[in-house]
């Protein structure tokens, strides 16, 4: 990534030796979806064979599905480009475009989030979205605001998740003959339900060492917290993304999600925990808060970006018709990437002083009102302030 | 055509490629979807299956828990048998069914049955599971399967424990009656009519003789003589035991049995009690409770309308006519059942049919001004015991 170059001139640009630069970044990208793509096959197709609720030739649809994600954007970008581009035409001039345009990832990426049951039009249509509207609208590779597979998935989630639903669902086949689960991954229990225990909220699914490892129901690949992890060690191994980034995102979410948890009676650790562990959470933080494009560049401006994604995730889990918060917090301040990194660009050269004091109160005020707004949304604090003015009026 | 693949060729692949991924991807996703809404269907099947075996299982264990040492049931078929009772009302006949029925086991040895009946009490589909141990050929305990009575009648069962007295009721007597509840009086009817179905159905199953009735009444008469009336009001001819025996009875005014006319053995105890369930049903309306031949005082009783109007009689000296009487009743009138009734107050009906045999000297007194349902008859009855009574009296005139 981007390093100050010390000492005296004249200084070489990295990014363009042979073994540098994007196509090295991406390549360790797919190296680290690597996991999480064997995991959601061996969760939702090995193990389910073994299990005997499928075929064989059921059992190899998880990885069928990811994989013509990332084959449908290819070639939507490479459909759009003839249409667009004079130049590009032939199959050479397409390879050299796509090289470095990295057209497999937007719909690898949703493929991996949608549910396991999404017919393959639906995902043509979010493959559309995430690859024409969410990225070569605004001049393709590089120049996107937003997330291209998020921009996919919310159109998916807002339109078709109905005709999701009626096709099976998010649900495997031995997921979906457990009574316990009654059909719902954790995050829609908690969102229907809205009670907020151990025994509604883990128990049907196991523990929340089955959270962490990510044998309980959810979108194809994005349950697996180990495999996020074992991404994430990759990634910062190789200096891909920056280490505090998802620490401080899934830090935040873990944080709103105690006090919330704390305000309706429950003392232990198991709802924050739940809450980071389940949903995409890990998988948002991860890949996508981290998105070099989409993010803000300076370390501060990470750092806030990330506080600021914890804070809307929790609110969106609570204030919101989905149960999951990760694509529309992520979405959502795509938007304020820029002010973002140029507020916090500031600060951090100059500091905290008469100059920037403003910006730093702004930032801060926004960050910890919409997290106490997303406290009392979960409609927890509420009923703290209600004792509390009870106390006072006693003590009168 | 090189020209055109070289322009339209990497376009044209490009679509074909899209156009292979959605027919393939779909065919393939359309058939995820069809195989996983067969195993949602075949798991709603199966769940569906387990509630049910899952009732079964504690209706059994409900139906084990009756009889004591049983330990697993198995279901059959009992055998057919139709025969119709009267409901509670007494007047609507009802034909109960076996709805199921299992044979309870202690280990591998059969111990005994469980009948469920289907019934009705006030209203219909009352279900009743009766328990009977092979051993004694008792029914051992009751359970009430389904039920759709007046709650607040059906309430009034459990007040008087009256299942209570399932729980040791021996089979083997010639009248299976239980006591029935004020109150609930339909309930327990349609109970006790549940069992004694079950107990034809269980000697059809099981070759268990019921014990039947051994009395056949051929007669049943007031009793004319005044030296025995005052304690058995009532003489029945009847012929009982296996070679129907004939034999001339007396009975009590609650038809228990008094003794044999003359004098002789008794007959056994199960006609005894078979004939008084026989004598109430045919028994005349009047009957003498006491004659004093020094004073000429009659009393006597005759079955009305509401309860027994007792009416004592005064005799003239010769014994001949009737000097004065006095009439002690509880019947009540009412234009519904008294044509030309015109409002007077009880015992005007029985004064004015004394005081018309009196006076016209006939047994054939027409009730005027009271011909009720209960009264006119039984003051008729009455009358006309009373004459022959007199008549005998006075060496047949």
């Amino acid at each position: 990534m981007a390093r100050f170059a010390n000492g005296k001139g004249p200084f070489l640009r990295l990014s363009d030796e042979k073994n540098y630069g994007t196509t090295v970044i991406m390549r360790d990208f797919l190296i680290a979806l690597l996991p999480l793509i064997l995991f959601a096959w061996y969760k939702n197709g090995i193990q389910v064979f073994i299990d005997g609720n499928i075929t064989l030739l059921e059992s190899f649809y998880p990885l069928v599905f990811i994989l013509t994600g990332g084959i449908l954007s290819t070639l939507m970008e490479g459909i759009f480009y003839f249409v667009t581009d004079k130049e590009v035409r032939t199959f050479k001039a397409l390879f050299n475009r796509l090289s470095t345009s990295y057209a497999v990832i937007p719909g690898l990426l949703l493929a991996m989030i949608l549910p396991l049951y999404t017919p393959i039009w639906v995902l043509i249509f979010g493959c559309l979205f995430a690859t024409i509207v969410g990225k070569m609208i605004f001049g393709g590779f590089g120049y996107n605001i937003f997330n291209p597979a998020l921009i996919g998935y919310i159109a998916v989630a807002f339109t078709l998740m109905g005709v999701i639903n009626a096709a099976g669902g998010a649900l495997n086949a031995s997921e979906v003959v457990i009574d316990a689960i009654g059909g719902a991954t954790p995050l829609t229990t908690l969102s229907s339900s809205g009670v907020l225990t151990y025994n509604t909220l883990v128990a049907p699914y196991g523990n929340l060492w089955d959270f962490f490892i990510g044998t309980i129901p959810g979108a194809i690949a994005e349950t697996s917290a180990l495999a996020c992890i074992l991404a994430y060690a990759w990634l910062v191994f190789r200096k891909v993304i920056k280490w505090f980034v998802p620490v401080i995102y899934v830090g935040t979410v873990f944080i709103l999600s105690w006090f919330i948890g704390l305000s309706v009676g429950q003392t232990g650790l198991w709802f924050p925990l739940y809450s980071i562990l389940s949903g995409g959470l890990m998988f948002g933080a991860v890949f996508m808060a981290t998105e070099p494009v989409t993010t803000p560049r300076n370390p501060l401006g990470k750092a806030v970006f990330a506080l600021a994604l914890g804070v809307f995730t929790v609110l969106f889990r609570f204030a919101g018709d989905f149960a999951e918060g990760v694509a529309t917090s992520i979405v959502f301040l795509n938007i304020f990437t820029m002010p973002i990194d140029k507020w916090t660009a500031v600060i951090r050269v100059e500091g905290v002083n008469k100059k920037t004091l403003v910006k730093v109160i702004v930032l801060a005020v926004l960050i910890v009102g919409v997290a106490a707004f997303a406290i009392w949304r979960s409609s927890s604090i509420y009923h703290v302030l209600v004792d509390l003015s009870i106390m006072i009026r006693g003590a009168f | 055509m090189k020209t055109l693949w070289t322009k339209y060729g990497m376009l044209a692949t490009l679509i074909l490629l899209f156009v292979a991924i959605f027919s393939a991807g779909g065919v393939y996703s359309r058939y995820m979807t069809e195989q996983h809404d067969i195993l949602v269907e075949e798991n709603e099947i199966r769940k569906e299956e387990e509630r049910l075996a899952a009732i079964e299982a504690a209706k059994i264990a409900s139906f084990v828990a009756l009889l004591d040492g049983a330990d697993s049931a198995e279901k059959f078929t009992a055998s057919a048998f139709s025969k119709s009772y009267l409901l509670g009302d007494h007047n609507t006949l009802f034909t109960p069914t076996i709805a199921e029925s299992y044979k309870l086991f202690n280990g591998t040895e059969e111990v005994g049955v469980v009948y469920v009946v289907t019934t009705a009490g006030k209203n219909e589909g009352l279900k009743i599971a009766f328990a009977i141990d092979l051993s004694t050929d008792a029914c051992t305990g009751v359970l009430v399967v389904e039920q759709h009575e007046t709650p607040d009648y059906y309430g009034k069962l459990d007040e008087a424990d009256f299942l209570d007295q399932f729980a040791a009721l021996s089979l083997d007597q010639i009248v299976l009656a239980v006591d029935s509840v004020a109150g609930a009086t339909y309930s327990s009817r349609g109970f006790e009519i549940a069992l004694q179905y079950a107990r034809e159905v269980y000697a059809l199953d099981f070759d268990f003789e019921i014990p039947t009735i051994s009395v056949t009444l051929v007669s049943i008469v007031a009793n004319a003589d005044p030296a025995t009336f005052a304690t058995s009001p009532f003489i029945a001819q009847i012929t009982y035991g296996l070679n129907n025996t004939p034999a001339t009875v007396y009975l009590s005014a609650a038809f228990d049995y008094n003794g044999i006319v003359g004098g002789g053995t008794d007959i056994d105890i199960d006609s005894q009690t078979a004939l008084k369930s026989l004598a109430s049903a045919a028994a005349p309306k009047a009957y003498f409770v006491s004659y004093d031949a020094g004073t000429g005082v009659i009393v006597m009783r005759s079955k009305g309308y509401a309860g027994m109007i007792t009416v004592t009689i005064t005799l003239n000296a010769g014994k001949t006519a009737v000097a004065s009487f006095v009439v002690n009743s509880n019947e009540t009138y009412n234009n519904e059942y008294n044509s030309g009734y015109t409002g007077a107050v009880p015992p005007a009906v029985e004064n004015t049919m004394m005081n018309q045999y009196i006076t016209q000297n006939t047994v054939n007194v027409d009730a005027v001004a009271g011909a009720s349902e209960g009264t006119g008859p039984a003051m008729r009855a009455l009358i006309q015991l009373l004459d022959s009574f007199i008549t005998d009296l006075n060496g047949g005139n």
